[in-house]
């Protein structure tokens, strides 16, 4: 191998994951041109079978609400295990153990984590095919990837800064909250949003544990829902309609690109003040 | 008050600390304890050989070999396509000077991660199972291959990442020294980066196939679905797609819903391992590097 093969494939590699991306994006968004509208995203699905025509909104509003739950429990429960990781345990082998569980449960695929939310939450627990139990699922799956990085932000942290701070006799609670908290602001937003996005995206976990094909939108944590993943699933799987399929993914996406955005945006206005 | 908060706080920490710790243990537990069952009634090598899966009839049969076998498969094509792609863009990455152009490749990267899988389902039914069906004349285009197409898009970021951790950062450890030396950019990818990013690579490869391994929606749609051994071409399932399908019709306690635990267990036990041999590999590279 000479020199110039290797540039050749270095950079039509590059091209090609960008071209990827794009002819991705420009697929979607050409095709739901013609189905997107106000009426189509605010409209209940209507039709037979459902779906073939109406709208999405059940979806939209179960997606964003069993995102916000997943990402609610997730990151109170990430926090206060990566703060009691690195500045309350001493002891090694309870880190080693606490960290090599959470590493497991990372590689463990969604549909497993599926079948447990069904066995332990809905039938186990009683709570039923509902938003709740779904949120959870989706909170455990997430969990592994807040806490294992709110861990290395927080072992990253400047020593002496804690050091100083100890030693003017300040709580350890009102250093993390105080300083850490805002000196991490934009990391912890990102980091979020980030785990919020694959959340909202995941079919698998939630078609085990309380998504519908059509339910309307939830009135409770109790009662089933529907979501924009599965129902896209739903719509393509079963041949009810390729023209609502490409509006459901369009939507899906944006809502996606937009968490994606929200994470990016403060790491890159950070990075520049940085330089 | 404020003493009262702190030990509020420490004492927060630790009771969060233990519910999640203990969630994550009960998950584990959970799919353990509902897959045990079955083995009173199969045995543990029958069920991990056998060829016919037929938890319905009169007299139930649950093998989930071809399961297995095409989750191997469709993963190891989706690597091996997806591989020397991968490692282009991380030689790329670490070569490129232009921080602008950096930022926005990885951010690039990130979306391409980001994407839900579903989405990816969807555009590999319309775009790639069409194609092989153009192409090679099929009548049905859901396939392996088919699978093995889009899990290799949906694992590059995760084969890029990983790799350009490493190229990266021994490009800005060499940079100084071969630009001194007089030698070219390509020269000093080919002849010092690449081979020094052989351990990465090899933990790339681990992340990516557990990834494709794990996999559930897209390669779902992409693939047919049928309980048959799994060849380049023909139809296949995998363990995630088994599951997904017949969890919903599966008769509560049945053997057909201790079945479908039975071999997630068996996917979640091999992932597990496999994440652990990448975690070790990676500790290993990293102290080795520094």
């Amino acid at each position: 191998m000479t020199n110039f093969p290797l540039r050749c494939w270095t950079v039509l590699s590059t091209v090609l994951s960008i071209g990827l991306l794009f002819f991705l994006l420009s697929f979607v968004f050409i095709k739901a041109q013609g189905v997107i509208s106000l009426n189509f995203i605010l409209a209940k699905p209507a039709g037979f079978p459902v779906g073939s025509a109406g709208g999405i909104w059940p979806a939209v509003a179960g997606s964003l609400l069993v995102t916000l739950i997943a990402s609610l429990f997730a990151t109170i429960l990430a926090f206060f295990t990566a703060v009691y990781m690195v500045f309350h345990c001493r002891d090694d082998r309870i880190k080693l153990v606490v960290n090599l569980i959470i590493q497991c449960i990372a590689g463990i695929p969604s549909i497993v984590l599926g079948l447990f939310g069904y066995a332990f939450l809905v039938i186990k627990l009683e709570l039923g095919l509902s938003i709740l139990a779904s949120g959870l699922t989706l909170a455990i799956m997430i969990f592994p990837y807040i806490q294992i990085r709110l861990q290395k932000l927080f072992l990253e942290t400047n020593k002496q800064l804690l050091e100083a701070s100890a030693s003017l006799g300040i709580n350890r609670s009102y250093t993390i909250i105080n300083l850490l908290l805002p000196m991490y602001r934009k990391q912890i937003l990102s980091i979020i949003t980030l785990a919020s996005g694959f959340a909202m995206g995941a079919a698998a976990p939630v078609m085990l544990t309380g998504c519908m094909m059509n339910a309307p939108v939830p009135e409770s944590l109790a009662s089933p829902f529907m979501s924009l993943p599965y129902h896209l699933y739903v719509l393509i799987g079963q041949g009810i309609s390729l023209e609502n399929a490409y509006g459901t993914a369009f939507v899906l996406m944006i809502l996606v690109l937009l968490l994606n955005l929200l994470a990016a945006v403060p790491t890159l206005l950070g990075m520049r003040g940085k330089r | 008050m404020e003493q009262i908060f702190e030990k509020l706080f420490g004492i927060l920490s630790i009771i969060f600390t233990i519910i999640s710790i203990v969630l994550l243990f009960l998950v584990i537990f959970f799919i353990t304890k509902e897959s045990v069952l079955i083995f009173q009634e199969v045995k543990f090598f029958d069920f991990i050989t056998g060829l016919t899966w037929n938890p319905l009839a009169g007299e139930p049969t649950v093998g989930i070999l071809p399961m297995i076998l095409a989750t191997f498969y469709v993963s190891m094509v989706a690597v091996l396509i997806s591989l020397p792609i991968g490692i282009g863009c991380a030689l790329e990455l670490a070569a490129l000077e232009n921080e602008r152009l950096k930022g926005f490749f990885t951010s690039i990267l990130a979306v391409l991660a980001g994407i839900p899988s579903v989405i990816y389902g969807f555009i590999g039914l319309l775009v790639v199972v069409k194609f092989l069906e153009r192409t090679f004349r099929l009548a049905a285009g859901e396939s392996i291959l088919s699978g093995g197409i889009v899990l290799a898009v949906m694992v590059l970021p995760y084969i890029v990442s990983s790799v350009a951790e490493t190229t990266e950062k021994s490009y800005e450890k060499y940079k100084e020294t071969s630009l001194a030396l007089g030698v070219s950019k390509s020269y000093m990818l080919r002849a010092l980066i690449l081979p020094n990013a052989k351990g990465a690579i090899l933990t790339s490869m681990i992340l990516a196939f557990s990834r494709a391994m794990g996999e559930t929606m897209a390669v779902m749609m992409v693939m047919g679905n049928s309980p048959i051994l799994p060849k380049l071409l023909g139809k296949g399932e995998t363990i995630p797609a088994l599951i997904a399908l017949e969890i919903g019709t599966a008769g509560l306690g049945s053997l057909h819903y201790h079945a479908l635990f039975s071999s997630g267990f068996v996917l979640m036990m091999f992932l597990i391992f496999l994440n652990a041999l990448f975690y070790l590999i990676k500790k290993n590279l990293t102290e080795h590097l520094e």
